[in-house]
């Protein structure tokens, strides 16, 4: 009952208590990395400050050693020099709250649109019933929109990786924001747009693109054309169309007429304008200033990256094994690259096509590429963690289903930190049981994202 | 690698000829001649992380005396450029280091560099503790554990007209002229383990891991195609 009292306060209230935690958090870190060795501060926001000194010093950001991000992450760090040295971290804690009322609005939004959707058929409303369904929709989407806004604030994870300093929050700004303008503006161009500068920025939202792509789709079942009709007509389209597609869908996954699906239309057109001017405009600007370098640190780097240190990633140990071994074959890195791939396609596809589905489509493809990564570190849940609030109301999980994977995900990564701490601080040959767990981690997220979807609706089964 | 150490390292003897030549009367123009100096060190922590204890003792004679330790730090062991620099601006210590630090290269792929430890003015004992890294080293066969030679010290005195040439401070900044301190070592020279992956896993982790990856895939296309949309 506290808990839902306490979820259905002001939004405000949230963003409001959320920042005071967030501040004070920063000025205990402040005091901890002046009293202890073991800094609060994550190392890359010192890298950060230093490109930002040498942006200051009109020189490159990446003289910077291990400077592997964009530019922009530098200008935006030089008050950290000229100001505060915690400018950067309050920066980070600000767009965390705005990240916060972008998660908000969404759902609203979708909510809204899906309320339409749901909502009309049962056409023979009185006046005065239709305003009092109202009042009591209006009532649950707040309250929905407030669970997935806590969720996303109150999270010890945001919490931590803003202010520890780590530019995440940003990445994820520009991710959310093209969300907003695909679903509640409308604005296809200036989606692109910010997809372009997003890819620029942090590289991992370029597996969006086809899911973005295809929800503009006319092909996609809650369509643009059908929403400009008169309701009741549109509806009953829609309803049928969306019948009609989904009962052959269900026997395959990939068909060859999907294949037209990819003739571009003249919003898909914009979006992807938006997103190869701004983007390649980025690319260019920066290797003008700054030359290969920052091409290679910034995007080059990730694909030859050769992380073998111990992290969470089921291929950790198989590359770490075969990192200086000249002789392996092509297939090794055909077979870690490709059930990702087929998963992102498929995902794409999928749940792109369907009106109410794109957050989702989003969620799983993070969590995909999150879990398939070569190189995995917690800092990378934060991707998953800001999406996640999306579709929560779409999920029709039970309470305790969701408390029992939240448990087995958190249960699964302690497991993995044991043997890692033993590697780690006491040098002990651990290895093999550190991949075991990485294997069990691994089954672990595939088990939650095989929950995901299955209990994911986005239309309620008695509609 | 032992051979260049040499080379690199002071020459004990040679000083102490030096010393032996130079007699009384010169130690009146520079107060680090007749250092009694004896070095304790002690490594702390397993695992990856390690800590360098140094205890430094002198006689009471020659207070005055600026004294560094350098460290020849191996290609299998790095000390974080960030984390020294951390501890220079709290005054815990003052250490140079010497060359780029890639503190993500294994060790078979990294250099070496050098590492003054800069000794703050100390009556009779001061102790030392540097933080330094191990490197991960190539997987091999059998795997157990790799080892890591920690070099021995040497202990520098500030004293003009002589022929090694370092850092001032760490500003790095000028060269001063340093001599060779010959030490009383109080320790043995060091070796570290580090664990290694075995090579003899390779099929095993191969295996599972790529069909682990495949079999995800398939489990999530199936739940796919059995959920209604």
């Amino acid at each position: 009952m506290a808990w839902r009292k306490f979820v259905s306060l002001d939004y405000k209230v949230h963003l409001l208590v959320s920042l005071v935690v967030r501040l004070a958090l920063v000025a205990y870190g402040v005091y901890h990395d002046q009293v202890s060795s073991v800094p609060y501060t994550d190392i890359d926001y010192k890298v950060f400050t230093d490109a930002a000194r040498h942006v200051l010093d009109h020189k490159s950001p990446f003289e910077r050693h291990t400077y592997r991000y964009s530019p922009l992450v530098a200008y935006l760090m030089i008050p950290n020099i000229t100001l505060h040295s915690s400018f950067g971290k309050i920066l980070f804690c600000i767009i965390d709250l705005i990240d916060a009322t972008l998660i908000r609005i969404i759902v609203k939004t979708t909510l809204h649109e899906y309320f339409k959707y749901v909502g009309e058929p049962q056409n023979c409303i009185t006046g005065r019933s239709r305003k009092k369904t109202k009042t009591k929709k209006n009532d649950q989407t707040d309250t929905t929109a407030n669970l997935s806004l806590v969720v996303w604030l109150y999270n010890p994870l945001t919490l931590a990786i803003a202010t520890r300093g780590n530019c995440d929050s940003i990445a994820v700004f520009f991710v959310l924001a093209t969300l907003y303008l695909l679903q509640c503006r409308k604005q296809y161009f200036a989606a692109g747009l910010i997809h372009g500068l997003s890819i620029h920025f942090r590289l991992y939202p370029i597996v969006y693109s086809l899911t973005f792509y295809m929800y503009l789709s006319k092909f996609s079942f809650y369509s643009l054309e059908d929403r400009r009709k008169s309701h009741l007509r549109e509806i009953t389209g829609a309803s049928d169309g969306r019948v009609a597609t989904r009962k052959p869908e269900r026997k395959t996954i990939f068909k060859r007429k999907y294949l037209l699906y990819l003739v571009p239309n003249f919003d898909q057109i914009r979006l992807v304008q938006g997103c190869i001017l701004s983007l390649f405009s980025l690319i260019g600007i920066f290797y003008f200033l700054y030359g290969y370098k920052f091409v290679y640190e910034t995007y080059l780097y990730h694909f030859t990256r050769k992380d073998t240190r111990h992290n969470f990633s089921l291929y950790f140990y198989l590359q770490y094994l075969t990192a200086w071994i000249k002789n392996i074959g092509i297939w090794q890195k055909v077979l870690v690259v490709l059930p990702q791939l087929v998963l992102l396609l498929v995902f794409s596809f999928r749940y792109g096509l369907n009106r109410f589905s794109l957050n989702f489509s989003v969620l799983a493809q993070t969590i995909v590429m999150v879990t398939y990564n070569s190189v995995l570190t917690s800092q990378y849940f934060v991707w998953i963690m800001a999406v996640l609030p999306l579709c929560l109301w779409q999920i029709r999980m039970s309470v305790n289903n969701a408390i029992f994977l939240v448990v087995v995900w958190f249960a699964a990564q302690g497991a993995w930190l044991l043997p890692a701490y033993f590697l780690e601080f006491h040098g002990q040959n651990t290895f093999l049981f550190i991949w075991i767990q990485s294997v069990s981690f691994f089954c672990a997220n595939i088990a939650i994202l095989g929950r995901l979807i299955m209990f994911f609706a986005p239309v309620k089964k008695e509609v | 690698m032992h051979l260049k150490q040499f080379a690199l390292a002071p020459r004990p003897f040679q000083m102490l000829i030096i010393l032996l030549l130079i007699s009384p009367n010169s130690s009146k123009d520079s107060p680090c001649q007749s250092l009694n100096v004896s070095l304790t060190q002690k490594i702390d922590n397993e695992g990856f992380h390690r800590e360098l204890k140094w205890l430094l003792e002198r006689g009471p004679t020659s207070l005055q005396c600026k004294l560094a330790i350098r460290l020849d730090v191996g290609p299998e062991m790095y000390l974080n450029p960030d984390q020294i620099a951390d501890l220079n601006r709290l005054g815990h210590l003052s250490v140079l280091i010497v060359g780029d630090v890639d503190v993500e290269a294994p060790a078979h792929l990294s250099k070496g560099h050098i590492t003054y430890i800069y000794v703050p003015p100390f009556a009779e004992r001061v102790s030392l503790n540097v933080p330094f890294h191990l490197r991960y080293q190539r997987a091999q066969i059998s795997g157990g554990y790799g080892k890591v030679i920690v070099n021995k010290p040497s202990v520098l005195a500030l004293s003009p007209q002589s022929e090694i040439k370092a850092p001032c401070d760490i500003s790095n900044g000028v060269l001063c002229s340093w001599r060779n301190v010959s030490y009383q070592a109080l320790f043995d020279e060091v070796e570290l383990l580090v664990p290694v992956g075995d090579l003899d896993d390779y099929p095993l982790v191969s295996i599972v891991t790529l069909l682990l990856g495949c079999a995800g895939c398939i489990y999530t296309l199936s739940v796919l195609s059995t959920t209604p949309l």
